[in-house]
């Protein structure tokens, strides 16, 4: 079947099947910063914004998102340029397998709450698993971000 | 010692951070060609098993079905997928396929097609009938079982290791120094006891993954998500009966190892496919391959004795192990010696150790290279074993542990009498701030003798522990690394390197290494790694070896190209070598006649000197003498629910001797990783089979690893260190932060409830009934 | 899963006839149905029939059936009524992400063993509403084990209803190795525990020991959670032991009763 959606402000129009999930679909279609860890939606590298909420594309079928906007870490240049500065001089990119998915979710989350705590923080991107770094380096450059965000 | 620095022991940015972050193709997946063939593995759903027959006429009907590969169509060879030295110490007793196979996950027969889809439905219309054997499960009941999981007479060890598969032992070692049981018997205080480790999963996020494909020339092309493309070259050679030359191995970025990608796992089936049809393949695993058919880390059975005076010094140790491979045994004898060699030194003023045991198999998933590599059991035996030691004495565990610990300027015997799979290497420790570390993690948790206890509210009680660590820097004599510089034109340096950068950021302090002993800016240095046709030989990524092996080669590489910029000076400048100086991007007499640029130089010598133009290039290699260990003090606080067994992990604090950390912000990462990741082993994670081998934890549902919210504080700090052996002083730092967590809780457990739980992981059910039975 | 025919009916009633003529499949987020091997012949999206509000109407809260549970979870209308308790029941879902995806109808229709939500508005004396169907007790659709297939529309709740959610888990993404919840209402109280692992139990006998007195002691709230430790089952599997789970269940039924009675 035929969706037509846009995709990083682009509208695009996808060839899929029913059952296909929105992560197969836009990896398909060449958008390959849309990672794959567990097939499950337990690990959060597959997160795209869904018009202005992170969701698990692994998790969601691409049918659901005809006629939506979907956003990938690529359509967000200038807010991840910012954000990426604060966790690469925090050393927390690590592999990076989880930092498009991840990144993604704190620029939503920076819209979505107003001065989170620690706590809020944490339970906000705790979908978004990191096996590397200990999350530790993530929330220093995360709390930097948002104070100079908010300065 | 206390250097000053212009680009090490600095926080340079990961050098491919951002690119990664911003989402640019980088993994193996990203980049294999679209017209790939998907290839995926039909694999054992039984745990023992022959293959009676195999159909696959029905799949082969299946339009855009290549081919079909078993058994049946490959040469019957025995390697080790071990990413190891040559000759390997793990035992040949793998077939890329076999008649029979050994534990649920087994290979049984590959399939190429033109899509997922239709690779996927093929494996469902192959027809395989097995005769199921019984399944030797219970590690404890494996030696001299009736089941016999190796019978086959072709495999072998490659040195004497004790491999008796007849029955079902991979490997054995025994060793002692002094006499044990005079020395325990003599001692005023003993302590003996059995502590179980279970299976932990790697779960690096991104799944193992190859692409292959035929270039140009013919040669096999193999891209791979691995932590060491020089063994898996030969690996595959071995496998696969081709000579090394056709063969390249390309690592690109990869998502994290932790040991998982020490092996070759996926490589043999995408090949097989492209050397079989002409045509590029592609292998992912899915998570529950990853889960089930990958390795996990060893299971191991830890009996431990101590003897000490009524003071509180210990007379012997005696550590008795016996470690699960599973199917296969793969770092079977290695990971099972580094249990005692990395943990035992610590407390190296006994009179007498012991340290001895067997590897036996089973037919559940092989177990393989992890993070820590036995010094995680070992510590959590051992430093379990010395809090039980100090209850006993009514001693500070703090103060039992200051009294007997290793210092600078000593050694221990243990370092020349064990190594990996061989005999150690005699080792003086030229640095060690353990007696810092200790110091200041007791400050950092407030750590007061006595009182180390606390009830917030009913049924809430607050303690500590604690649990030093010892790991090494590589393996002295076998690791071995190289690096390669080239003077370019506008004064940068290409430095190529065959270590292999996990996702560490190893690319960059290598980076950072080489401008330093240049005298130049990390930005001047270009980094290409891991490519076995084009980056000098490097044993790879594993042992704690990058910083230390890798970082000495890019050092003696930067020396010697430092002589060979001189040395082409002295014939721009026309005087002998000895009267040049390289200096800040500057070349010149020391007399200050004579001075030309870095940036100058380079046009000059590529593109102005006419029949004296030539490439400055100079390359260095390195294997070390010794393995300096990097030291770790761990202390945490826990909160543990007297009522429900949860245990809340409120701060974990570490301190660490790494040396001379050469970026500290990517070392401090590498121990709150390490950390997270034992923690994650302490509290929960599992790896766990039903009652026929097949596994339960097969997915990340089932098999949680921690997120972001099951701890409150991660604490780490590094100590101020200097190792004269490594690189501007370093020692590594990548392992050793896993190896605590499990001890130093299950001693705060203790703390807090008077119970100690001496099998892992303690799940809050097991807790609970920890708690119940210590109260009864 | 494999779907072979995909709709997105424009009404109720044509989503019900498709229900009911064809058989069609309703998908809520359809997070769990996707790991599901099986073959849809006609799979329904539901995500156009105006089906995601939360809204007070008098006594009742009126919650559409493709709400997410990001929705129930920052719904202003909830906190106002109810307090931290859905943030509480929903919040260690996986993640933000998934809570964006999973529909309180799939919940609610999927009858999950392990469902968080379920315990909660089981333990809330929530009435489901099914298109064209009538509006049922949720008890008796949970209980419900009769194959025909309903379209749920909305969930009732009633405001002057007092709830407390509780959970034990190995770990914090983890599903609960046992959950429960008490709730203080208009008919008295109500004890439900869920992940046993099997769906959602009310205890009444639980229920009946703290009696139509909102301010339950210590000691009665103790009692109760004995109570429901004795009348519900509970079973084994890698989150944790029968056993274990029957004695945490006293714990956590009375942490919960405690929380509504302060």
């Amino acid at each position: 079947m035929k969706i037509t959606l846009e995709i990083n402000s682009e509208e695009k129009s996808l060839d899929i099947k029913p059952g296909e999930i929105l992560a197969d679909s836009l990896r398909a279609a060449g958008y390959t910063e849309v990672k794959k860890g567990c097939d499950t939606g337990s690990c959060g590298v597959c997160s795209v914004l869904l018009d202005e909420s992170p969701i698990l594309s692994c998790s969601f079928l691409a049918a659901m998102a005809d006629g939506r906007k979907v956003t990938t870490i690529k359509g967000l240049r200038e807010e991840v340029e910012e954000f990426s500065e604060y966790l690469v001089n925090e050393g927390a990119d690590q592999c990076g397998f989880c930092a498009p998915g991840f990144a993604l979710t704190v620029l939503a989350m920076k819209k979505e709450l107003n001065a989170p705590s620690e706590e809020e923080i944490k339970h906000y991107l705790a979908g978004n698993l990191c096996r590397c770094s200990g999350y530790e380096g993530q929330l220093r450059a995360i709390k930097k971000y948002l104070e100079a965000g908010y300065a | 010692m206390h250097k000053e620095f212009q680009e090490v022991k600095k926080d340079r940015q990961k050098i491919d951070g951002k690119g990664l972050v911003q989402g640019r193709p980088a993994y193996t997946d990203d980049l294999a060609p679209g017209d790939a063939l998907i290839v995926k593995l039909i694999r054992s759903p039984h745990a023992h098993a022959r293959i009676v027959s195999i159909d696959a006429s029905e799949a082969l009907k299946l339009p855009g079905v290549e081919c079909v590969i078993s058994h049946k169509d490959v040469k019957r060879i025995p390697y080790t997928r071990a990413g190891q030295g040559h000759p390997e110490p793990s035992p040949h007793d793998k077939f890329i396929f076999d008649e029979y196979v050994r534990y649920v996950g087994d290979e049984v027969v590959a399939v190429a097609a033109v899509d997922e889809e239709t690779a996927r439905k093929a494996t469902e219309l192959i027809k395989v009938e097995y005769e199921v054997l019984e399944a030797v499960l219970d590690f404890e009941k494996a030696a001299d079982n009736e089941t016999i999981i190796h019978p086959e007479p072709e495999i072998h060890d490659m040195f004497p290791t004790g491999f008796e598969p007849k029955r079902n032992i991979a490997a054995a070692y025994a060793m002692e120094i002094g006499d044990v049981e005079e020395e325990l018997r003599e001692s005023e205080v003993q302590v003996a006891s059995s502590y179980y480790t279970q299976a932990q999963a790697h779960v690096a996020l991104e799944p193992h993954a190859a692409f292959t494909y035929l270039d140009l020339h013919g040669r096999l092309n193999v891209v791979t998500s691995t932590q060491n493309p020089f063994h898996t070259r030969r690996l595959m050679g071995q496998a696969l009966d081709m000579p090394l030359r056709k063969i390249r191995v390309q690592k690109p970025r990869i998502g994290g190892g932790f040991g998982g990608k020490q092996h070759v796992h996926v490589e043999p089936y995408a090949a097989l496919i492209t050397l079989k049809t002409g045509k590029p393949a592609k292998v992912v695993m899915s998570r529950r391959e990853v889960f089930e058919a990958s390795f996990t880390s060893h299971q191991m059975r830890l009996d431990v004795r101590i003897g000490a005076t009524g003071e509180g010094k210990i007379n012997a140790i005696d550590m008795h192990v016996l470690s699960n491979t599973g199917a296969y045994g793969e770092h079977a004898l290695t990971v099972f010696m580094v249990s005692g060699s990395k943990s035992l030194p610590l407390y190296n003023k006994v009179k007498a150790v012991k340290f001895g045991g067997k590897i036996v198999y089973t037919n559940k998933i092989p177990a393989g290279a992890y993070r820590g590599y036995g010094a995680v059991q070992g510590n959590f035996a051992l430093e379990s074993a010395m809090d039980e030691l100090a209850h006993k004495l009514g001693m500070d565990p703090v103060e039992l542990r200051e009294k007997n610990m290793i210092a600078e300027g000593e050694t221990s015997e243990i370092f020349r009498i064990m190594g990996e799979g061989t005999e150690g290497v005699e080792m003086i420790v030229e640095s060690c701030k353990l007696d810092y570390c200790v110091k200041r993690g007791r400050e950092l948790i407030n750590w007061k003798p006595g009182q180390l206890v606390q009830e917030t509210a009913p049924g809430k009680v607050r303690a500590k522990g604690v649990a030093l660590a010892m790991q090494g820097s590589g393996i002295p004599l076998i690791d071995m690394g190289s690096a390669y510089l080239e003077l370019q034109d506008d004064g940068f340096f290409k430095l190529h390197i065959g270590a292999t950068d996990l996702g560490t950021g190893s690319d960059t302090i290598l980076a950072q290494i080489a401008a330093e002993e240049l005298g130049v800016s990390s930005d001047d240095i270009v980094v290409y790694a891991s490519d076995t046709d084009l980056t000098p030989y490097d044993v790879g990524a594993y042992a704690s070896s990058t910083t230390y092996v890798s970082g000495n080669a890019v050092v003696r590489a930067a020396q010697n190209m430092k002589q060979v910029l001189r040395e082409a000076a002295a014939v721009k400048f026309g005087v002998d070598p000895e009267q040049v100086e390289f200096d800040r991007r500057e070349l010149r007499t020391k007399d200050g006649a004579k001075k030309v640029s870095l940036k100058e130089f380079s046009y000059d010598t590529l593109y102005h000197e006419g029949a004296n133009m030539k490439t400055l290039s100079a390359s260095g290699s390195y294997s070390g003498e010794k393995a300096p260990p990097p030291y770790l003090a761990g202390f945490v606080e826990v909160e543990v629910d007297t009522e429900t067994g949860e245990v809340d992990v409120l701060n974990y604090v570490a301190v660490v001797d790494c040396g001379t950390p050469i970026n500290p912000n990517l070392a401090r990462i590498q121990v709150e990783g390490g950390l997270l990741q034992g923690i994650g082993m302490t509290r929960y994670e599992d790896v766990q089979y039903n009652a026929k081998g097949g596994m339960r934890t097969n997915n990340l549902m089932h098999y949680k690893i921690p997120n972001r919210e099951d701890v409150k504080k991660l604490t780490a700090e590094l100590a101020d260190s200097y190792e004269p052996s490594g690189p501007f002083g370093a020692k590594s730092i990548a392992e050793i932060g896993i190896d605590t967590p499990p001890a130093a809780i299950a001693n705060a457990i203790y703390n807090a409830t008077g119970a100690r739980i001496r099998e892992l992981p303690f799940t809050p059910s097991r807790v609970l009934a920890a708690i119940r039975k210590a109260n009864r | 899963m494999e779907i072979i025919n995909y709709t997105r009916p424009a009404s109720l009633d044509e989503a019900y006839t498709l229900l009911k003529e064809r058989q069609a499949y309703p998908l809520g987020g359809g997070t769990w149905s996707r790991l599901n091997s099986r073959k849809i012949d006609t799979a329904m999206d539901l995500t156009r029939l105006d089906l995601r509000f939360i809204r007070r109407i008098d006594t009742a809260i009126e919650i559409g059936a493709m709400s997410t549970a990001r929705d129930l979870e920052t719904s202003p209308e909830l906190k106002e009524v109810f307090g931290g308790l859905f943030p509480r029941t929903l919040g260690n879902i996986v993640g933000v992400q998934m809570r964006n995806i999973v529909t309180v109808g799939g919940t609610v229709a999927g009858r999950y063993g392990f469902s968080d939500l379920n315990t909660t508005l089981l333990a809330m004396a929530a009435r489901v509403v099914l298109y064209r169907d009538g509006t049922v007790d949720f008890e008796d659709f949970l209980n419900n084990r009769s194959s025909e297939p309903v379209l749920v529309e909305k969930i009732l709740l009633d405001t002057g209803t007092n709830a407390a959610f509780q959970s034990v888990r190995n770990s914090a993404g983890d599903f609960a190795a046992l959950n429960a919840a008490a709730a203080f209402g208009p008919k008295g109280w109500r004890i439900a525990v869920g992940a046993r692992p099997g769906r959602a139990r009310l205890a009444a006998t639980a229920g009946g020991v703290l009696g139509a007195d909102k301010a339950a002691d210590p000691k009665r709230a103790e009692q109760a959670g004995s109570a429901a430790a004795e009348e519900l089952s509970f079973g084994s599997d890698i989150r944790g032991e029968a056993e274990y789970r029957r004695e945490i269940c006293r714990v956590l039924v009375k942490r919960a009763v405690m929380e509504v009675a302060e």
